[in-house]
Formats: C-alpha cells, structure tokens, sequence
C-alpha cells in the first residue's frame, strides 16, 4: 500500500503554495518533510487530508494494484496550530466522540486510548477535562488518540511541539515501533535530530517546491560524503571552531564533525586542548543540509 | 465520573425557562381586551410556539455547529469524519431536532395544562412533523453554509432568531395566502396534526414541495461553499 502525492500545486492568491509537488509514501516508511516556516509543509498535509484542494494534481493510495483518492478518516492526524481536542471535554469523551465519528465503536477505540495514554503517563487523567492538562501533555493527548484511531497511515504536524526531552524520546521509540508494524507516517518537524533519527527518508520543502528527497542517509552522503564526528568532554565546539582550519564543523556544544581524510584528522586530536570522549565516522547532521539549503552558508568541509 | 452540576442546570435551566418565557407571554395576551384576544387562543399559539421550537433546533444544531467548531478549530477534525462533513451536519441535525421535539412537547403540555388547552392529536401526527422539518433543515444547511464561509456569524444568527419569534406569531392567525411564506404551510400542519383537524392534499403537496425546495437549496448551498472553502484555504479558519 503506497500513498501517492503527483504534482501536486495549490495557488492562494497570488502565492503559488504548491509548485508541483511529488512524494510517496509507503507503509513501514517514516517520511520526514522539512522545511523553513511557510514552505507549504501544512498546505501539503491539508491537501493529503483532502482538508484543501488542489489545483491540480493528485493524491492517490495504491493498494493491491487499485488506485483510489484517500479518506480523510483513514488517516491519523495531528494539526499544527489547530485544536485537536474539545478542551472542555475529558479525554475520554473526546477519544469516544472521536472515535465515533470515525465509525470506530467505543469497545475498539477505549482500550486502545488507553493503552496509548498509559504509555504516555496520563493514564490517570483519562476523565479530566483537557483544559486541566499542561501543553505538554495535551499534546501528548492529542498523539495517544491520532494512534489510537489506527489509521492506515500517520500524518504528524509537529508532533514534538511541547514534550520535554523524555517524551520526545519516549515519542521516537514509539514512532519507530509503529514503523515495524507497518503503519506508513508522513512527520514534518523542526526537531531535526529527531527526524534524522527515525526517517526512513526526507523530502526538503522550499517555497512550495521539493528541493531535495531521497534516504536520509544516502541524502547527507550525497551531500557531504562521509567524516568523523567527534565528541568532546566540554561544550567548547563552537570555540573550537574558529581556531579549525575548513573541513570543520559543529553540531551541537559538545560536537564536531570533520570532512576529511583521518590522518587529518588524526593530526588534529592531539593538539585539541579539549579531551576528546569519542571519535566515530559518520555522514553530517540533518541540520547541517538543513542550514546549507535554507539559512546559513554551506559548510566549508562540503563537497 | 458524576454528572457535571454546572451541565445539569444549564440543560434543565433551558427547558424551563422557555417554560416560563412563553408562560409569561400567553400571560400578557390573556390580559389583553376580549376583542383584540379573540385570535390569540392559546391552542394554536402553543402549537406555532411548537413549530418554532422545531425550527430553532434544527437552524441552530447546523449553523451553531459550523460556527461553534470553527471557534474551537476542530472544524477540520470534523470534516475528517466517515461520511464528510456534511454527513455530521446532518446527523447532528436529526439528533438535535429530536431532542427539540421531546423539549419542545415538555414545554407544550405543561402550558397546555396551564391554559386549559386540549389537544386531539390525529395517530399520524408525526408526518405533520417531516415537512417542517425538512425546510428548517434546508433553512439550517444554508445558515451552515454561510457560518462556514463567513465564520464570524454569531450576532447576524441572533437576528434571525429574533425575527423567528415574531414571524412565527403572524402565522398564529393563518390565511390560506400565507401557505406560500417560509414555514408557514409546515406550521400549519404541525398545528393540524396536534388539534385533530383534517389535513387538505393540497396545503400538504404545498408544504412537502417548500420544504424539498429548501432542502435541495440548503444541501446545495452546502456542497458547494465547502468545496469553495477547501478551494481558497478557508475551512480551518476563524
């Protein structure tokens, strides 16, 4: 089963939102679609909903040599900006109600909420009104009943959006279970190293246009080729930086990434006046392409 | 999980203040001089106050709807239900333009009782229901229509329940020249199933061919800005 978004435009105006866009979707296939603020990330979602129309184009979901235009009940959703919940109502009213309007019976959908909040620890919030809940765990409401619906595949609009550090990993683990059992998800997040971690593949969104798609891995070989990555024991990377010749980057306080041959490399680790924890070879960081399509300059290592 | 206090006032508090609403305006007229009450008998007055409770339900369980979700921006969620949107509009109808028969009739007997009036329903009295129905359900979709566009209707939905009351008390004395006003043949159906009275094949044709009319305009109106608003990115918005 394969979802099939061809040449998808979609015009507001005088903006061209959509400029022909083609992406596919499989099952057991997590899809990361980046890019910066006002790309066409939710426009694209909307019209996978069928919640907008485009203006020409098609999305299609093969299955079994059949193609036919998708539901919008069929897929599992989470609405950036948008209230996915009643927030006067319990959890449990809004995951029947829910459910209900879906054709899901409340004996299927109940259990399976459950299940979801317990893995989320809101399990004892299930009759509180949602108002109560902190972002954080609204958020994490609002996932445990997209999953719970269980849908034939998972449209994720910043999912991450307000989960502290333990959520966001207990939420990639989740993500890569559901993966193994087959459900196809289309993820669109500005946590880059969260969808680096779970994507299959990535599709770079720019100004209504697909800049760049392919395996997250094989996307960032192709860019960059392959390096080192290197962990140090203070956060001192970007200090460090400026006294590297090129082929140097950082990614994060505590990490460097080399492009370069390891004898240079090899030369370089004894002079750092850092202790270095770990040396690993390794393709460059997703933020790192990210940064060089969309914002700052590419790195002086890249090909 | 106990019921909600706050909820059970709220909906017992609706009832009967309709109760005594309408209780207070069948006092007003009794006052009035014999001759200007002549027409304001309360049987026929109770039962156009039915016919407008009806109508009211059914034009405020769709329009409301579309308002009140587009307010919560779970509009689109809703749109994202087997069937559409516009399968929920219709089901939500149906169930709430139920709820307003069974609120509308405990309000009517009370004040029936209290007013001394009798009613002979005929056994097929609920078919004098489906006409009007059917309009307020067009007249509703279109309402619906236009909160899903516009959005920000509230206060215009509140003037055209103003104007209901009234125009349904016009109807209170009904003339065969009015079966080709809005509602009117409906009411005066409803009014005849609830007294016994015989009903004319021609008022009924006149009443079914309105509320077909306005529900064919309603269903279309509806299909039609809700594909313009997925076409122009209006639908989430509020």
């Amino acid at each position: 089963m394969r979802l099939l978004v061809q040449n998808v435009h979609k015009r507001f105006g005088k903006l061209e939102a959509l400029k022909g866009v083609s992406l596919e979707l499989g099952a057991g296939e997590i899809l990361g679609l980046l890019g910066p603020n006002g790309a066409g990330k939710t426009t694209l979602i909307k019209v996978v909903l069928g919640l907008l129309l485009p203006d020409a184009g098609e999305v299609v979901l093969e299955e079994g040599g059949a193609r036919r235009r998708p539901q919008g009940h069929e897929f599992g959703v989470l609405l950036e900006g948008s209230r996915n919940l009643y927030v006067n109502l319990s959890l449990l009213v809004n995951a029947l109600y829910f459910g209900g309007i879906r054709g899901l019976p409340p004996k299927e959908v109940r259990p399976r909420f459950e299940a979801w909040l317990e893995r989320f620890g809101l399990k004892d919030r299930l009759h509180a009104p949602l108002a109560s809940l902190s972002r954080g765990m609204q958020q994490k409401a609002a996932l445990a009943l997209a999953l719970a619906l269980k849908p034939r595949f998972l449209l994720l609009d910043e999912p991450t959006l307000g989960l502290d550090p333990v959520s966001r990993r207990e939420f990639e683990g989740i993500l890569l279970e559901l993966k193994k059992e087959g459900w196809g998800i289309l993820l669109t997040s500005h946590d880059l190293e969260v969808v680096e971690r779970v994507s299959d593949r990535v599709a770079f969104l720019h100004r209504g246009e697909v800049r760049r798609q392919g395996p997250t891995r094989a996307l960032l070989r192709d860019w960059a080729g392959e390096g080192y990555r290197v962990r140090l024991a203070e956060p001192k990377a970007e200090a460090l930086l400026k006294a590297l010749g090129p082929g140097w980057s950082a990614e994060g306080p505590e990490v460097l990434f080399f492009l370069g041959p390891w004898e240079a490399l090899r030369e370089v680790l004894g002079t750092l006046p850092v202790e270095v924890l770990e040396v690993s070879r390794g393709t460059p960081s997703l933020e790192a392409l990210f940064l060089h399509l969309f914002g700052e300059a590419r790195p002086s290592h890249s090909a | 999980m106990g019921p909600n206090p706050a909820l059970l006032v709220q909906h017992a508090g609706k009832p009967g203040g309709s109760l005594l609403y309408f209780y207070a305006i069948l006092l007003g007229f009794s006052r009035l001089t014999p001759e200007e009450a002549r027409f304001l008998d309360p049987g026929p007055l109770l039962l156009v106050f039915t016919a407008f409770n009806l109508t009211l339900f059914t034009f405020q369980s769709i329009a409301y709807t579309v308002q009140g979700e587009a307010q919560l921006g779970t509009l689109e969620h809703m749109a994202l239900a087997r069937g559409g949107l516009l399968r929920q509009l219709l089901l939500r109808a149906l169930v709430q333009s139920l709820f307003g028969v069974l609120w509308s009739l405990l309000v009517l007997l009370p004040l029936a009782l209290a007013f001394g009036v009798t009613l002979g329903p005929l056994a097929r009295w609920p078919l004098g229901f489906l006409p009007l129905f059917l309009a307020a359900l067009g007249f509703g979709l279109l309402m619906g229509a236009t909160a899903l566009y516009f959005k920000q209707v509230d206060e215009f939905f509140t003037i055209v329940q103003f104007l209901f009351l009234p125009y349904f008390f016009y109807l209170v004395r009904f003339e065969p020249w009015m079966a080709h006003l809005p509602f009117a043949p409906g009411a005066y159906l409803l009014r005849l199933a609830f007294t016994g009275e015989e009903v004319s094949p021609g008022l009924l044709l006149l009443a079914l061919v309105q509320a077909l009319l306005f529900l064919g305009a309603g269903l279309f109106a509806m299909a039609w800005v809700y594909a313009a608003v997925r076409r122009r990115g209006l639908l989430g918005r509020y």
